[in-house]
C-alpha cells in the first residue's frame, strides 16, 4: 500500500511538470556499508561493494533554476562481514533504490542534495535471507555533486537507515528465546561518477 | 551424439547444484555459526559447545553419519529428542545431544503450542538431557545437570522447534557447557 503511495506521488509530480528541461543521468560507483545495532552483533564491520543505476532531474520552477527535483534508481548492495573464529561470514544484502531527492546548485559545478531512499529487497549471498530480512528499507541521505555541469561528474552520498533490516528473537544461552526485537541499521557511504546527457528536452503530457 | 551428451552434462551439472543448494545450513542473522531459530521443519539444529559452533545440516546425505536430527512421539506421553552434530569448522569431530520428556500430559501439548512453547526443566526425573562424545572408538556420555528445553508444537506443520541450554558432567568430573541450542524437526510418531 505504502509502495503505492509512493509510486502514485512520483508519477504525479511528473504529470504536473508539462513541460521541463530534465537531465538523465547513469551512475556507477563503489560503496562502504556498515550495520548500526544495539551491540547485538559480534566482530561486525563494513563492506566494500558496487552501485549502479540510472536518474532522472528536473527543474520544477523555472524562477528557481538552482533547486531541482531528482529521483535516482539504483542496484546497491548493503550489509556487513562479521569475523567470527577468524572467519568471515559476509553478509550481502542487494536493494532496488528509489531515491526522490532535493538537489540544490551553489554554483553550475556545485550542489547538494538530500532526500529518502525506499528500498525494496531483491537478493542476497546468505541462504534464506528473503526469510531472515525485512523485505523493505528506509533510509535518509544527503550527499554533494561536483561538477554538475560537465558530461561525466562525481557525487558522494551518505545514507543512514530509518527502519531496521532484522525482526528476529532474543536467545538466551541457557534460556532460550526471551524475546523478539527489531535491529540492524544499514550505514552506507557511496562515491561514484555519473555520465550526464545534458538537457534532454522531455515533455510530459497529462 | 555430441548434442545428446551436452543434455545430459547440463543435466548432471543441474542435478548437482540443485542437491548443493538444499544442503545450506540457513544461518542465525546474530551469530552466523549457528542455524537460524525457525519454526517451519527446516530440518536443522545446532548449539554451541564448550563455545565451539555445533550443527546438523537439513541434507545428511552430503555430511556423512555424523549429522542428523530426529523427534519421536511415543503415545503423546514421551518425546525424545536426537541430534547428531558436527563441527562447524571441522566435520571430522562429531557430537551428538539427545533428550527425553516423559509422562507428558494433554495440558504439556497445549503449552507447547503458545507462544515461545513449553520450558521443561533439565533437572526434573521426567526430562532428561544427555550430551555424548566420540573419541578414539569410545563413547563419553555426560549427563545434563542443569538447564532447560523449551519446545515449540506447530500443529499445522507437525513439526515440533524450540531451543536448549544446559551444563553436563561426565563420569571423569569434565564439565560441558551447552548454550543457544535450537532445533526444528518434523515430528515423528512411533505409535
Amino acid at each position: 500500500m505504502k509502495y503505492k503511495l509512493f509510486l502514485i506521488t512520483f508519477l504525479a509530480f511528473f504529470g504536473l511538470v508539462t513541460e521541463s528541461l530534465a537531465q538523465i543521468g547513469m551512475m556507477l560507483g563503489t560503496n562502504y556499508s556498515n550495520i548500526r545495532h544495539q551491540d547485538r552483533l559480534e566482530g561486525a564491520r563494513g563492506q566494500v561493494g558496487l552501485h549502479l543505476g540510472a536518474n532522472v532531474e528536473v527543474v520544477p520552477i523555472r524562477s528557481i533554476p538552482n533547486l531541482s527535483l531528482k529521483t535516482d534508481f539504483m542496484i546497491v548492495p548493503k550489509g556487513y562481514n562479521q569475523i567470527l573464529d577468524d572467519i568471515k561470514y559476509r553478509v550481502n544484502l542487494e536493494y532496488f533504490v528509489f531515491a526522490p531527492m532535493i538537489k540544490y546548485a551553489f554554483d553550475k559545478d556545485f550542489a547538494v542534495h538530500s532526500g529518502v531512499e525506499f528500498n525494496g529487497f531483491i537478493g542476497s549471498n546468505v541462504d534464506g535471507a528473503e526469510e531472515t530480512y525485512r523485505k523493505n528499507e528506509k533510509a535518509f541521505f544527503f550527499g554533494f555533486d561536483i561538477l554538475s555541469s560537465k558530461r561525466l561528474s562525481l557525487y558522494t552520498r551518505a545514507s543512514f537507515g530509518l527502519t531496521p533490516v532484522l525482526d528476529y528473537y532474543e536467545i538466551d544461552p541457557i534460556e532460550g528465546i526471551t524475546g523478539s526485537f527489531s535491529d540492524l541499521y544499514t550505514t552506507t557511504i557511496m562515491i561514484g561518477l555519473q555520465i550526464n546527457i545534458h538537457h534532454e528536452k522531455i515533455r510530459f503530457k497529462n | 551424439m555430441k548434442k545428446l551428451g551436452l543434455k545430459i552434462s547440463w543435466l548432471i551439472i543441474f542435478l548437482f547444484m540443485a542437491l548443493v543448494s538444499c544442503v545450506e545450513l540457513i544461518p542465525d542473522p546474530v551469530d552466523p555459526r549457528l542455524p537460524i531459530y525457525s519454526e517451519s521443519g527446516k530440518k536443522q539444529s545446532g548449539a554451541l559447545i564448550d563455545n565451539i559452533p555445533f550443527v546438523a545440516y537439513p541434507n545428511p546425505f552430503f555430511w556423512g553419519n555424523g549429522s542428523f536430527g530426529s523427534i519421536l512421539n511415543k503415545g503423546d506421553t514421551i518425546l525424545t529428542f536426537d541430534f547428531g552434530l558436527i563441527e562447524k569448522n571441522n566435520p571430522n569431530v562429531s557430537k551428538s545431544i539427545f533428550f527425553s520428556l516423559e509422562k507428558l500430559t494433554p495440558e504439556d501439548w497445549e503449552e507447547m503450542k503458545k507462544n515461545f512453547g513449553k520450558k521443561f526443566r533439565l533437572d526434573n526425573h521426567d526430562t532428561k538431557g544427555r550430551l555424548s562424545s566420540y573419541a578414539n572408538d569410545q563413547v563419553i556420555e555426560s549427563i545434563a545437570q542443569s538447564g532447560q528445553i523449551t519446545v515449540k508444537y506447530i500443529e499445522d506443520l507437525k513439526v515440533l522447534a524450540g531451543t536448549f541450554g544446559f551444563t553436563a558432567q561426565d563420569s571423569s568430573g569434565k564439565k560441558y557447557e551447552v548454550r543457544y541450542g535450537r532445533f526444528d524437526y518434523f515430528i515423528y510418531r512411533l505409535d
